[in-house]
């Protein structure tokens, strides 16, 4: 590390992100990108914490949608009434992340930004159909959740861009969508798949995968498919790979079990 | 904006307002133990998967070794040391001598700590809501059982006193 | 029955108060001016020849104050243990992935990264053995010294095994494996080591040996063993994996701190301790029982093999308690027991609690169910039928004459689990539940307390205790305390000698300088060995204050006098405070303070036949494990584990059920989530998002059962205890996993994998 900044004014931080491009890394609740220094398997030239940047903080609800700061904390998301009443996949989301102590550091815009294919909060983000607001000195973009993320840890940031705020469509309650994580332990256990869903009044169910593909796959199915079929289309998006969690077979099956019976059931 | 290495930050550790310079680099458990020879916070794994490095952040738990020691400018800082006077002892203390909830001792305080966190907003946890508080807190010595005992009698005894 | 006022109660930990409040003392929290901070440049490849290693480039760092490689070590290149070969430094081969080339000092961690990062080396690499099975084929040798790749074999026969085959009614034979497993101790190896003045080195560190330690250093050093002291700092969890290994910890900073003159300081990173540090070893096992038509074991045939790694370390000591254990705590006329550890180019395997038998365990006991079920026995049943009793002749032909507890722990774990109803209300919620399904299953286990008869001159322990003139009482003995509450522990056995409170006698931190070379802190022997010298030497104390009582006329005869309840009574209801009779004594020059040494009598052990006495007594346990198995994730998980174990008499129930209750949660580790991934040696798993041990919300409810069956030899009729409540719990589960889902599992971890392709075949 050549250079450190600390800023709470977000206008500095698009000036620091202009300047030094993707030769900076912003650092939010560091759950990542602290592990990966404290293991010396990163070094980034610059490093800008933005963690006192309070613009890019609190949950607000606007018309239809919350819009959630991208500093915004897992806890303070899972902990939030109206994420938890009206866009459920979400809130299941960020209450399955890591533990306790990671969920009050580590932030919405960490795990956007990280893209890893494990991520837990990209299933519900891509499911609803979520909006990333994007800043840079030269303005501001919005993104659909599903066009964001390009491959494991890729995103089409473009270098001078930061993660502003997220927008998440209401509507979506414990009765009619879901989320639901395997991993190899019941806490503190990385994703080995996931999925999360909704029922919609039309008769459509929405089904997002993610630890099965290298970007989180989403499919909108109408209800009544036969078994096969649902089957077939599921297994048609997924291409899952053997890693140290799992081996790919496993996902596959596993991962269609699971959203074979969420169809058919409404749940698991 | 601040830019370089050297950081002024002003917190709270324990009551105690201070001031002090410190590197960007600088992990807040490195600063409590190394500046501050608070060493009740330990260092299991140094990636955020253990929790002996817990210390409350305004109140809420978070593992000191991945929170930069910036990071805390203005914040409030609680460690094992500062839960009870110093020739006293905190009820979840006494609960965890008592039950046995105490081994090897390495993720005694950040586990004590968790538990702390969890009491001052739920003073009357259900066995369900007592281990998903604990559960960015490994313990290899105990399996836990007696853990959640004392925890459960801490509990109990803080609600007594409060009346 | 003895009427007992400290053992067999709760006392509090002597540690715990400062434990709780963060002010416990572990290596790390310790800090000497000027300590530098050691680290270690390791191989990169697995197996290869060293051509060069370049450390110049880091000698020039600022701040870097020594770079040594094994040519600048003053004595001799080893870490000691059983066969000394293995170098602390690598010379010309590399054997296993991180194997250390180089050592560094520098002022601070950061300096000291630096420096690693700048050292290269140039390895001309060859094709290594990963397994067993290679091993077997001794193409490639993994060290000279080996030519056939085997570190250690022994044989137990015994009886016409060929016979007892032949005339079987039911012969089973099954292969299992195992995996690996990281003990996990949250606190990483640490030590620090500080030069004195004329020519000693003060070690400090976290470890169960500090005799070994000892020995390591004066080896690296090249200095006498007088010139090394070395004292116990608290120790963060131990588990067999601070056995062996702290010695190259210590001899690591030694080498550094006798280089600089400096304190010198080596703790390390986590994914460093799970890739270097000793192991469980997997094993691959050949297993075939024979049975009569009624359930009797008429023989037992295994070939038993230890992935050892890259030197022998302590394989040749684990591999032959398991030898020992292989057929259970089960009467067996005919036995042919052949056990190898191998070598192979991976991270040498050590020391974990229950050393070589929880592998050997989980194919017994599978293959009891698998007999059980095939002659339509019950599972419970079998066991009861074949369970030593008084005059049962153990594999190695040791007939066992007193404290045998095991038919007591199956009628506790049974009657504790209510296992008809359990079983009934099992098999109604089967028959509703679609994707989840629960079952039961069992698992049985005896254990040699103790080094036993391969312990050789390490079977002995001393004690010092001393009693002041206010009546307080200090020990010191040669164990350590990890956790386990061994201080407690002899503080009662202590206090009970002399009938008084156990907040008037206090622990003295273990130290090489207190108490002579005790051996190591492992097989479950400290309260067995460390009691019975405490008692030797408390003895002697009351033996002198008998003396003066009698010379002083405060008594007529010895008989006479009973140390209770704070008291001493001199005859009848005569009693004097015994804080009175120490101040009295002490006045009349009485020797308060005396050293006891005790050996453990009679074990024996022929290596040609593998007959023999091979401990000086057993403990007991049967484990009772109930899971459910989630069908659409394949994932398990444990409702409930009950286990009963017989270790004696019991001397401080609470901290017992906390060894109980953690070593059933490594058991449920092993069994279920601590699955290491290894490739070409590297270990991928190396942190703890990807080594998983686990969390309060991974461990179902977990009931001790202790139950007492004192044995005379041991102090107030305790044996030991601490390796048991893990060894038998894979097969407790693997068998519930099959009596839940059908599905035989013949490999540790069970994998939701595993147990998906075993379902999805059927």
């Amino acid at each position: 590390m050549k250079i450190a900044i600390r800023t709470d004014n977000l206008d500095d931080l698009l000036k620091a992100k202009a300047k030094y491009g993707d030769k900076a890394l912003i650092l939010a609740g560091g759950t990542d990108v602290n592990v990966k220094r404290n293991r010396g398997l990163i070094g980034p030239e610059v490093i800008i914490s933005i963690s006192g940047i309070t613009d890019m903080k609190g949950i607000v609800p606007e018309k239809g949608k919350l819009v959630i700061g991208s500093l915004s904390t897992h806890s303070d998301i899972e902990n939030d009434a109206a994420v938890k009443r009206r866009a459920f996949p979400l809130h299941m989301s960020c209450a399955a992340i890591g533990s306790p102590q990671i969920r009050n550091t580590g932030t919405l815009g960490g795990n956007i930004g990280t893209a890893s294919p494990a991520g837990d909060t990209l299933p519900s983000l891509v499911l609803l159909d979520s909006i990333i607001n994007v800043m840079s000195i030269r303005g501001t973009r919005k993104i659909k959740a599903a066009k964001f993320f390009t491959g494991p840890g890729k995103t089409v940031l473009e270098k001078d861009e930061i993660i502003y705020s997220v927008e998440v469509p209401l509507g979506y309650t414990s009765s009619n969508s879901g989320f639901f994580k395997l991993g190899m332990r019941d806490a503190l256990a990385i994703s080995v798949l996931s999925v999360a869903w909704y029922f919609d009044k039309n008769g459509t169910v929405g089904l997002s995968f993610g630890g099965v593909s290298p970007v989180v796959k989403r499919i909108l199915v109408k209800q009544g498919l036969s078994e096969t079929a649902f089957r077939k289309k599921v297994s048609g998006i997924i291409s899952p790979i053997d890693d140290i969690r799992a081996g790919a077979g496993f996902r596959r099956g596993v991962v269609t079990d699971i959203a074979f019976k969420v169809y058919r059931d409404g749940g698991i | 904006m601040k830019k370089g290495f050297v950081h002024e930050i002003n917190f709270t550790v324990n009551g105690i307002k201070r001031a002090l310079s410190v590197h960007s680099n600088e992990t807040l458990l490195k600063v409590l133990r190394e500046h501050y020879g608070l060493t009740g916070a330990k260092e299991g794994c140094g990636g955020g998967e253990c929790g002996a490095c817990t210390v409350l952040l305004n109140g809420s738990p978070v593992n000191s070794c991945l929170v930069l020691a910036v990071e805390a400018d203005n914040a409030h800082i609680l460690t094992i040391e500062g839960i009870a006077a110093k020739d006293s002892i905190h009820p979840i203390q006494q609960a965890f001598i008592e039950y046995g909830a105490v081994q090897c001792g390495f993720c005694t305080p950040g586990m004590i700590m968790t538990a702390y966190a969890l009491l001052q907003k739920n003073p009357d946890p259900d066995e369900a809501q007592i281990k998903r508080a604990l559960s960015g807190n490994l313990c290899r010595c105990t399996g836990y059982v007696q853990i959640i005992e004392a925890v459960k009698a801490a509990a109990k005894r803080m609600k007594g006193k409060r009346g | 029955m003895k009427h007992y006022s400290s053992v067999g109660k709760n006392v509090k930990r002597y540690d715990a108060e400062e434990k709780v409040k963060g002010t416990s003392v572990f290596t790390d929290d310790l800090n000497f001016p000027g300590t530098l901070y050691a680290g270690v440049y390791r191989s990169p490849e697995s197996c290869g020849r060293i051509k060069k290693i370049n450390t110049v480039k880091a000698a020039k760092i600022p701040g870097v104050r020594a770079v040594m490689t094994a040519k600048d070590i003053p004595g001799r290149n080893i870490v000691p243990v059983v066969f000394d070969d293995q170098p602390l430094l690598a010379e010309k081969y590399v054997r296993y992935h991180r194997e250390p080339l180089a050592i560094v000092a520098a002022d601070d961690r950061n300096t000291l990264k630096k420096a690693l990062k700048a050292i290269e080396c140039d390895i001309e690499e060859t094709e290594g053995v990963f397994t067993i099975r290679e091993s077997l084929k001794k193409k490639r040798i993994v060290n000279g010294l080996y030519k056939d790749n085997i570190f250690q074999q022994y044989v137990v026969e015994k009886g016409d095994v060929k016979k007892a085959f032949a005339g079987a009614f039911l012969t089973v034979k099954n292969s299992y494996s195992t995996n690996y497993q990281e003990h996990a101790y949250l606190e990483p190896q640490s030590m620090l080591v500080k030069p004195e003045l004329n020519g000693i080195f003060s070690v400090f560190g976290s470890m169960q040996c500090p005799f070994y330690v000892q020995d390591a250093v004066s080896a690296v050093l090249g200095i006498g063993l007088a010139n090394v002291s070395v004292h116990l700092m608290s120790t963060g969890g131990g588990f067999g994996g601070k056995e062996d290994v702290p010695s190259i910890v210590a001899a690591v900073a030694a080498l550094l701190s006798h280089r600089t003159g400096r304190p010198v300081k080596y703790i390390l990173d986590r994914d460093e301790d799970i890739s270097v540090m000793s192991k469980r070893h997997p094993s691959y096992i050949e297993y075939e029982s024979a049975f009569s038509k009624n359930g009797k074991l008429l023989g037992v045939r295994t070939d038993y093999y230890l992935d050892a790694g890259a030197y022998s370390t302590l394989s040749p000591i684990v591999l032959w308690r398991g030898v020992i254990h292989a057929v259970g705590p089960y009467e067996c006329p005919a036995v042919s027991i052949k056990g190898y550890a191998v070598a192979t180019n991976k991270v040498p395997c050590g020391a974990y609690r229950g050393f070589g038998t929880p592998q050997i365990i989980f194919a017994s006991e599978t293959q009891m169910d698998i007999a059980a079920e095939k002659l339509g026995i019950d599972p419970v049943r079998i066991r009861e039928l074949n369970a030593f009793k008084k005059g049962s002749e153990t594999a190695t032909g040791q007939v066992l004459k007193e404290s045998i507890g095991i038919r007591k722990t199956i009628d506790a774990a049974v009657s504790r689990c209510d296992i008809g109803k359990t079983r009934s209300e099992i098999a109604s919620f089967n028959k509703k539940q679609r994707y989840k399904k629960r079952g039961l299953g069992i698992s049985c286990l005896f254990y040699g307390v103790g080094l036993g008869a391969r312990g050789g001159p390490l079977q002995k322990g001393g004690a010092f205790v001393s009693v002041f003139k206010d009546g307080t009482v200090q020990f010191s003995v040669g164990t350590a305390e990890m956790g386990q509450g061994m201080y407690t522990v002899l503080g009662q056995i202590v206090s009970e000698s002399f009938g008084i409170n156990p907040s008037a006698v206090l622990p003295q931190r273990v130290s090489t300088e207190k108490v002579g070379d005790s051996g190591p802190t492992v097989a479950s022997r400290a309260t067995f060995i460390s009691g019975n010298a405490l008692l030797i030497a408390c003895d002697k104390i009351k033996s002198s204050l008998l003396s003066f009582m009698l010379s002083e006329k405060m008594i007529r005869k010895a008989s006479d006098v009973k140390f209770e309840k704070g008291y001493v009574y001199t005859g009848g209801k005569k009693k004097i405070p015994f804080t009175e009779l120490s101040s009295k004594a002490w006045a009349g020059r009485v020797k308060m303070a005396e050293y006891g040494w005790y050996l453990p009598q009679g074990t024996s052990f022929d290596i040609r036949t593998g007959r023999g006495d091979a401990y000086v007594v057993y403990s007991y346990a049967t484990n009772i494990a109930i899971v459910e198995v989630d069908m659409l994730t394949y994932r398990t998980k444990v409702l409930k584990l009950i286990s009963a174990e017989e270790f004696g008499k019991v001397v401080n129930p609470l901290l017992a059920e906390g060894q109980i209750q953690g070593g059933n949660a490594q058991g449920i580790g092993w069994s279920l989530y601590e699955n290491m991934v290894v490739k070409n040696g590297k270990i991928l798993t190396d942190d703890f998002s990807t080594y998983l041990i686990p969390s309060i919300l991974d461990i179902g409810q977990i009931e001790p059962v202790i139950v007492e069956e004192p044995y005379k030899g041991g102090p107030w009729g305790a044996k030991g205890m601490g390796e048991m409540p893990l060894m038998g719990i894979a097969p407790s589960i693997g068998n519930a996993i099959y009596d839940a889902t059908g599905t035989r599992l013949k490999k540790v971890p069970f994998t939701p994998e595993d147990i998906c392709n075993g379902h999805k075949s059927k």
